[in-house]
């Protein structure tokens, strides 16, 4: 054999070498790459399979919950507890207004009925700074069966109106308060003992209530008469 | 839906505004996917923009967005979102993931390498499905914040942290805010002294303050008048991102960057944001361990691409094996007329 064919041999020899370390390298890199991709898909997957879709979406709970828990003011693990605590005080609370309320519902009545009324009248309270709730529970405390008790909410644009047992033949709360609501704007409903308006405009509701009261007086004069 | 009703488009200028309202209505949108983004990197790099729109053919609606730059290359181009964490596609949730990546496939071939920087918290799974390889390329920390900034302090904070912070403070290092880059630019060059690493041109980081505004951040460090460490980042959406930091070794001692990253976390609680990311580190790295300090949840990114066997180009470790030989050649390659270049050559 020349020289020469055992110079191209060993030149071919090389340049499979080369060849086969390159594919080699190249398989094994693929493999490698398509192992990882594979790996982040399932654990992506499993991540969504346990309940959350994303981890972004987890930390977002996280966010969530870390900002909840510094809002009631105690670490993250103890929020269910301070949430029952927080709504039985805000139970408390809800009791604790409500029996106000009726207090100063009574206080009202207590002092009105220092003159009570012999014949079948009308009583007007009006309250500033009070809500829809409050004059809701002095009405339902208006006991005296021969008056019209109408009382305003001026700020809450509100009206309730409670007639007394023996004029609920007469009239019914229900359409005092859309006489009032129809002058004065809003809207409302109730029984013929008991009803309430709200919407209104302060000021008109006031002027309403007044002419609304005039006409009842005189209807209350004449069935006198 | 399928592949065969996807079609893929490059982005074009009329089409911007498309762009920007799916990247303004997708919950999982970073910094990186904004049309901002795309002007600083085509304002600094010469690298073209190839963004790419993908359409739902049968409703005509935006079924995902890719944000990418043909990056060029010796033997092969590269597609990838170059200089972030995150160059993952926005899908929308009506689009299956698979027949969309099944279609982005087709932009790679046999001289172009697509890379694709995925977090595990967007959901998109499928890419070993269609062909694509993947490689780890770090972790990435982030930090959920609360209302009060006080409540980290008490709670999530690392005592070796509030021991630093306290030590910076002792040291009258004071933080503020600034736009000029000068001399945070200073430090940051010292820090890619240090390590033998390419730095990004100055004029990156002017172009991201110009075209972010108020949502890029540049906190600096000064200790008797002059700057010793800065801080850079970029919000989007309640998120912020702390994208580059860099400090002059020779002030460690006074702790200028424990008191830099919790200046920057306590603002984004001021700011009511949701998130911090603190950026991608290497596991076991004395940056990781830093930013271990300030709490919050790891999450593994994966950078996909496809051919698979050139994923490996997402990774920066290959050139962590030449970290001796960098740090010993450090002035030569940040030398300001090679280390821009080779950063670019890099895009990573």
């Amino acid at each position: 054999m020349s020289d020469n064919l055992f110079f191209g041999i060993a030149v071919a020899l090389v340049v499979l070498a080369v060849t086969n370390g390159y594919w080699w390298q190249r398989v094994r890199a693929t493999e490698k790459a398509l192992r990882t991709s594979l790996d982040r898909d399932k654990r992506v997957a499993t991540n969504a399979q346990q309940g959350y879709e994303t981890t972004e979406r987890a930390v977002t709970s996280q966010v969530k919950l870390e900002k909840a828990a510094s809002q009631a003011n105690c670490p993250p693990q103890e929020l269910p507890g301070q949430i029952d605590r927080l709504q039985e005080k805000l139970r408390e609370e809800k009791n604790e207004t409500e029996r106000l309320r009726r207090e100063w519902a009574d206080s009202w009545w207590t002092a009105r009925r220092r003159e009570p009324p012999d014949t079948p009248g009308v009583v007007v309270g009006q309250f500033d700074g009070a809500t829809t709730e409050e004059i809701q529970t002095i009405a339902k405390y208006a006991d005296h069966p021969q008056t019209i008790s109408i009382l305003i909410a001026v700020s809450a644009g509100a009206v309730t109106v409670r007639v007394g047992d023996s004029l609920t033949d007469q009239f019914a709360a229900a359409d005092i308060v859309a006489d009032i609501c129809d002058s004065a704007g809003g809207s409302g409903g109730g029984s013929a003992a008991l009803a309430t308006g709200g919407g209104a405009n302060s000021e008109a509701l006031v002027n309403a209530v007044n002419a609304v009261v005039g006409d009842i007086e005189t209807r209350l004069t004449c069935d006198q008469a | 839906m399928s592949s065969t009703e996807l079609t893929v488009e490059r982005l074009t200028a009329s089409e911007n505004s498309v762009w920007q309202s799916f990247v303004k209505e997708h919950p999982l949108a970073t910094p990186f996917h904004t049309l901002k983004w795309k002007r600083s990197v085509e304002g600094t790099f010469d690298y073209k923009a190839a963004h790419r729109i993908v359409w739902d053919d049968e409703s005509g609606d935006v079924a995902a967005i890719v944000p990418m730059f043909d990056c060029g290359g010796l033997l092969r181009s590269t597609l990838v979102n170059p200089f972030c964490e995150y160059g993952f596609p926005l899908v929308s949730k009506d689009a299956d993931p698979g027949a969309l990546l099944e279609v982005l496939r087709g932009l790679a071939g046999s001289r172009r390498t697509l890379l694709l920087k995925e977090a595990d918290w967007t959901g998109t799974v499928g890419y070993n499905a269609a062909g694509f390889g993947g490689v780890e390329t770090g972790r990435t920390r982030r930090l959920a914040l609360p209302n009060e900034f006080e409540s980290l302090v008490d709670h999530i904070f690392d005592r070796k942290l509030r021991q630093n912070v306290d030590q910076a403070r002792a040291a009258d290092v004071r933080i503020r805010a600034t736009t000029e880059t000068d001399t945070f630019y200073e430090c940051y060059l010292a820090a890619m002294r240090r390590r033998g690493s390419p730095q990004f041109p100055q004029l990156f980081f002017d172009i991201l303050l110009a075209e972010f505004g108020e949502d890029c951040s540049l906190l600096v460090a000064d200790l008797d008048g002059e700057t010793v460490a800065g801080l850079l980042a970029l919000d989007y959406d309640g998120k912020r991102h702390l994208f580059i930091n860099g400090s002059d070794p020779s002030f460690f001692d006074c702790r200028p960057n424990d008191l830099l990253y919790w200046e920057s976390i306590k603002r984004a609680c001021e700011r009511g944001y949701d998130i911090v990311d603190f950026g991608r580190t290497e596991p076991g790295s004395g940056v990781n361990q830093f930013k271990r300090r300030f709490g919050g949840e790891t999450h593994r990114l994966t950078t996909v691409g496809t051919p698979p066997h050139c994923a490996v180009e997402g990774s920066v470790s290959s050139y962590k094996r030449l970290e001796p030989l960098a740090r010993r050649s450090a002035p030569i390659i940040t030398h300001e007329s090679v280390g821009p270049r080779l950063k670019e050559w890099i895009h990573e």
